[in-house]
């Protein structure tokens, strides 16, 4: 049989690895009364050196935390073959980008060495959603950092790509426009303001109650911005995060004035800037709207209270923020694959 | 809503994108993965050009308003056609008994003595208010030629006019990417004339056997009609590409295989497999050129700044 074919074994966590667990990075997330639940309700496998975690383009079940050991993260990509794109370690999360997205798996986890992991099933998720809200979105908070310091990688690649390329740089008309365009803030004209029955009819809004709709109202704002305003700067680390009523933004790397466009955001979708989740790196990430829009924007001190004083919306904006930078990352994964195969804006 | 597939390599026989991949071309008329609101049920085209055919600049083409998943004739021909460039479309329309189904509205578009062809996967909102406006900007040898009823044959039309020859057998990709450019700016221009501002897709793809351009882009994304709940006619169109050294069964699938020399490219409206780890989704707003360098495929891509 050979290593990829081999299966897991199910094993009982012993002293040491609770230990490991108990001070290791998921305690800087859990409570240890949350993490003794993971204990209780989680089962512990045992993969040979060789083997198949997940495997690209399976289902994602669940999120695998890595105890013992080290993974390979490998995925084939266009251009390139089957690449190995991360390297994970005790702590490390795999699968959770299948979780956020609820779908098949972009990588492949093979065992590196022979490993152990926890695994929080996707019925456990549904569980703790209801009993323990925080701790899901403490894990969710765990996956998305993981996610931007590999974000951060591709971009910081692709950057340097850029820097060394001889892509068109943006005019000096180019610039002044970004910078000249401002969004302006719209009152609205009672309940059936057109804005705000576009708003109420997203799906997006289908998981909040309507106390928690009229929270939402309460402290938020509807924007509407010319073409080629810059909503989130480059390097922004204020939290802000929008939902596209009419138009488009486009979110770009900017990078010694030539700008990378990497994906174009219509109406019915959240975005949100890097800074919901990673304050300190410095990411060139921007968005700029690229047709005249009209947004209902959540400001960093509007995420703030939410944070604060209701969580429940909180938790609830989180995963719809979870699954933009999902998107953002794969995003930054496409473009860095388009600069080693086509000619872009040269 | 329509469908379109485009393949410029090592010459393959065709029916290995049309019927063989788990979604295959055929398939995505009654079952497209990547589109939910209508069936691709209003005819299928092809356009293929093959070196060693008789006036191997002249595609074959291949037009009906059939069904082609009950067309035997295509199945036959399509195990025996190995081009070295193809350029097939399926025809999607609202089921309106206005629409008119009939060879002269199936694509890809061409017109006599020309060599370039042109598919359009989209639709211009209100084009009945602005056609004629649009005239002006079409040569008068080209006018002549249109026949159907369909917005896209006028944006092929418009098309061709922004080319200082359209009757040449070759073309530099600038020539191209400027015809493409002026032809989006003239339909941006006549619509803003006609107060036309609501969500329009235009994914066009234009080859002539030589190179593919393709284009994923929509005029006023993101304004919906007043009162329109959001809907796929009113969405980005996908647009997907492939690239590697040969298109084939390997491993037990359809893929492109990866090699040091990329000299095929297939690019498409949705993957031809479900497995998409091979395929890269265009961005939105981007414009796709690929050509032969050699005995390769070059590509050269940019963003759509209109």
């Amino acid at each position: 049989m050979s290593p990829f074919d081999q299966k897991p074994e199910r094993i009982f966590l012993n002293k040491r690895q609770i230990k490991k667990v108990e001070q290791g990075k998921l305690a800087d997330y859990l409570k240890p009364d949350q993490i003794e639940l993971l204990f209780q309700h989680c089962k512990a496998w045992s993969f040979k050196s060789g083997s198949f975690i997940v495997r690209q383009g399976q289902a994602a079940e669940g999120v695998y935390i890595i105890i013992d050991g080290s993974v390979d993260m490998v995925a084939r990509i266009l251009g390139e073959g089957n690449t190995n794109i991360d390297y994970l370690e005790s702590g490390g999360l795999i699968g959770g980008i299948s979780f956020i997205e609820l779908k098949r798996s972009p990588a492949s986890a093979i065992a590196k060495t022979n490993v152990t992991c926890l695994f929080v099933s996707n019925v456990y998720f549904d569980f703790l959603n209801a009993i323990d809200p925080d701790a899901k979105y403490q894990i969710t908070k765990a996956i998305n950092t993981q996610l931007c310091k590999s974000m951060k990688r591709t971009h910081d690649q692709a950057v340097k790509y850029i820097s060394k390329s001889d892509m068109v740089g943006l005019s000096f008309i180019g610039r002044a426009l970004h910078s000249a365009t401002q969004p302006v803030t719209l009152e609205l004209k009672g309940e059936q303001d057109d804005n705000l029955v576009r708003l109420m009819q997203n799906p997006l809004m289908n998981i909040f109650s309507s106390e928690e709709k009229q929270e939402l109202l309460m402290h938020s704002s509807f924007i509407r911005a010319p073409k080629n305003c810059i909503l989130i700067h480059e390097s922004e680390k204020q939290a802000s995060c929008y939902i596209m009523l009419h138009g488009a933004v486009q979110s770009s790397i900017l990078q010694d004035n030539k700008l990378a466009k990497l994906s174009v955001i219509g109406p019915g979708s959240l975005f949100a800037g890097i800074g919901c989740i990673d304050k300190k790196s410095t990411f060139t990430i921007s968005f700029i709207t690229c047709e005249s829009a009209v947004l209902f924007k959540l400001s960093d001190e509007d995420l703030t209270y939410f944070k604060q004083k209701s969580p429940m919306i909180w938790y609830k904006l989180f995963s719809y923020i979870s699954q933009s930078l999902v998107a953002l990352a794969e995003s930054v994964n496409k473009l860095d694959v388009r600069l080693h195969i086509e000619s872009y804006n040269r | 809503m329509c469908r379109i597939l485009s393949f410029l390599g090592k010459p393959t026989v065709i029916e290995e994108l049309l019927y063989k991949p788990d979604n295959s071309f055929i398939k995505q008329s009654y079952n497209p993965r990547y589109m939910s609101v209508i069936l691709n049920l209003a005819g299928f085209g092809m356009a293929a050009w093959d070196s060693n055919s008789n006036k191997p600049l002249d595609p074959f083409l291949y037009k009906t308003p059939e069904l082609p998943f009950y067309d035997e004739n295509l199945k036959n021909l399509s195990a025996k056609i190995a081009p070295h460039c193809l350029l097939a479309h399926l025809r999607g329309v609202d089921y309106h008994e206005p629409q008119v189904v009939a060879n002269q509205n199936v694509h890809p578009f061409l017109y006599p003595n020309m060599h370039i062809t042109l598919a359009h996967n989209g639709q211009l909102y209100q084009f009945e208010k602005m056609r004629f406006d649009l005239l002006q900007y079409i040569k008068d040898d080209i006018k002549r030629c249109i026949k159907g009823t369909t917005d896209s044959e006028w944006i092929y039309a418009i098309f061709l006019s922004q080319l200082n020859d359209p009757y040449a057998r070759h073309f530099e990709a600038h020539e191209i990417i400027n015809a493409i450019t002026e032809t989006f700016k003239i339909i941006k221009f006549v619509r803003k004339q006609n107060d036309i501002a609501i969500n329009s897709p235009v994914n066009l793809f234009i080859s002539n056997g030589e190179f593919i351009a393709a284009t994923r882009f929509v005029l006023d994304y993101g304004w919906l009609p007043p009162n329109e709940a959001p809907s796929s006619h009113f969405t980005y169109h996908s647009l997907w590409y492939t690239y590697g050294e040969e298109y084939g069964y390997y491993d037990d699938e359809y893929k492109m295989k990866g090699g040091s020399t990329k000299s095929s490219i297939i690019i498409a409206s949705e993957p031809l497999t479900e497995d998409t780890t091979t395929w890269l989704e265009l961005p939105e707003y981007t414009l796709l050129f690929a050509h032969r360098v050699d005995k390769e495929v070059k590509i050269i891509s940019q963003d759509i700044t209109i």
